[in-house]
């Protein structure tokens, strides 16, 4: 009776783990590597966002622009989300490359010939309507879909 | 060494909104900065079952809470009533812009009408006191919190 | 792991008559069920919603926070004391976690 049971719970689940293994999640964020990638194969807009652990206007962020429902959909439909921490090794090398000096910084980036070209840069936290209008803006400047 | 903040993108346009608060502190009317009635009434409606215009802005509510705010994450808010103590019921609190708009309520039975707490502000906008009154009277204060933004260093 | 609480009186020993500022503050995380973490994820809801001060038995006052509340919050009233009494502080989470502290109002 349990294996049935059992059988049955997979049966139901299934699907959903099918799609999860396919898709790529990109409501969530991903290091800097698989995020890059993501962009290259899913030809996304990258968004580096380099933030701190102490600093209140990264927490700002992610407590209240980042998880905004209107900020939330725009990001997921057309961008992947590099998530750097600052202050780690690899934060370091990141952020010297990019030139992304202090946090919270967001530095977009979209393939191009084998190469990445800079879209856009944001440095200081924004309120949601304003971080909105900005995201909006970089996706038209690139183009190829809707950018709501 | 990220605690050391800069670029206090809004500090000249806080220094004019200071300015203008002073000239405009007269005018009962004048709209305050950030202020999102339509979500306002989404809370108070779902917490009180009553609407903004249930509620009369009242002297005898004071409402302590800084202007500006260099982190919405921890705003100090104070609330006190000029009324007899087994007058006032409940303190509620809202924020015009928070996604939940209710930042607490808290009921009284024995204590002083006063209370403070700190709260958590999204960004600018306007934090109100609810005063409830036994005999069922809505009494309000307003305060405009700004909202720093920024980044470290 | 029970949440901790502190419980002060301002002055701490004041005067029969006196108006005493009780201070509580717990010590816990208010997740508001907003903010991301470092992988993007949203961190589930967790906060205090659930306050109560009570005095020789007799509830004086109840708080409810919400999501609106910082981390390790502050629940401030003010009493007049007119006698001796013990001040029970409880106060329950989203996660059904709890706790209490009590404490001794002496006067002066």
């Amino acid at each position: 009776m349990r294996a049935i049971i059992r059988l049955v719970f997979l049966a139901l689940i299934w699907p959903l783990l099918v799609v999860k293994a396919q898709g790529v999640d990109f409501d969530r964020w991903y290091p800097y590597a698989q995020a890059s990638q993501y962009a290259q194969s899913y030809g996304r807009i990258l968004m580096v966002y380099f933030w701190g652990e102490a600093c209140p206007y990264c927490d700002q962020m992610n407590t209240y622009v980042l998880s905004d429902a209107a900020v939330s959909r725009t990001l997921e439909r057309r961008f992947v989300v590099a998530s750097v921490d600052s202050h780690s090794p690899e934060g370091r090398v990141l952020s010297s490359q990019m030139r992304a000096f202090g946090t919270p910084s967001l530095v977009f980036f979209v393939p191009q010939g084998g190469t990445w070209k800079e879209v856009g840069r944001l440095f200081g936290s924004r309120t949601r309507a304003q971080f909105l209008k900005e995201l909006q803006q970089i996706c038209a400047v690139v183009g190829g879909g809707v950018c709501g | 060494m990220d605690r050391r903040r800069f670029l206090k993108a809004s500090a000249g346009a806080v220094a004019g909104a200071v300015l203008a608060s002073q000239l405009t502190s007269g005018l009962a009317q004048s709209a305050l900065e950030g202020e999102d009635l339509a979500n306002l009434e989404k809370g108070l409606q779902a917490t009180l079952k009553r609407g903004v215009r249930d509620l009369t802005a009242s002297r005898d509510v004071r409402l302590v809470a800084p202007s500006i705010a260099e982190s919405g994450a921890n705003v100090p808010v104070e609330i006190e009533v000029n009324l007899p103590a087994d007058q006032v019921k409940a303190i509620h609190c809202f924020c015009d812009k928070n996604a939940n708009p209710l930042l607490f309520s808290t009921t009284l039975a024995g204590v002083l009408p006063y209370y403070a707490t700190r709260v958590r502000v999204a960004e600018t906008a306007p934090v109100r006191a609810v005063i409830e009154t036994k005999d069922g009277r809505f009494l309000m204060a307003s305060q405009s919190v700004r909202v720093t933004v920024g980044g470290c260093g | 792991m029970a949440i901790n609480i502190l419980v002060r009186f301002n002055p701490a020993r004041p005067k029969a008559g006196e108006e005493v500022r009780i201070q509580i503050v717990a010590q816990h995380a208010m997740e508001p069920g907003t903010r991301r973490d470092a992988g993007g994820n949203l961190i589930p809801a967790n906060y205090i919603n659930e306050v109560g001060v009570v005095l020789d038995g007799q509830v004086i006052a109840q708080v409810r926070p919400g999501p609106g509340t910082s981390a390790n919050p502050l629940f401030a009233f003010k009493m007049r004391a007119s006698k001796a009494g013990q001040i029970k502080v409880t106060c329950k989470d989203l996660n059904g976690q709890t706790g209490e502290r009590t404490a001794e109002l002496v006067l002066a």
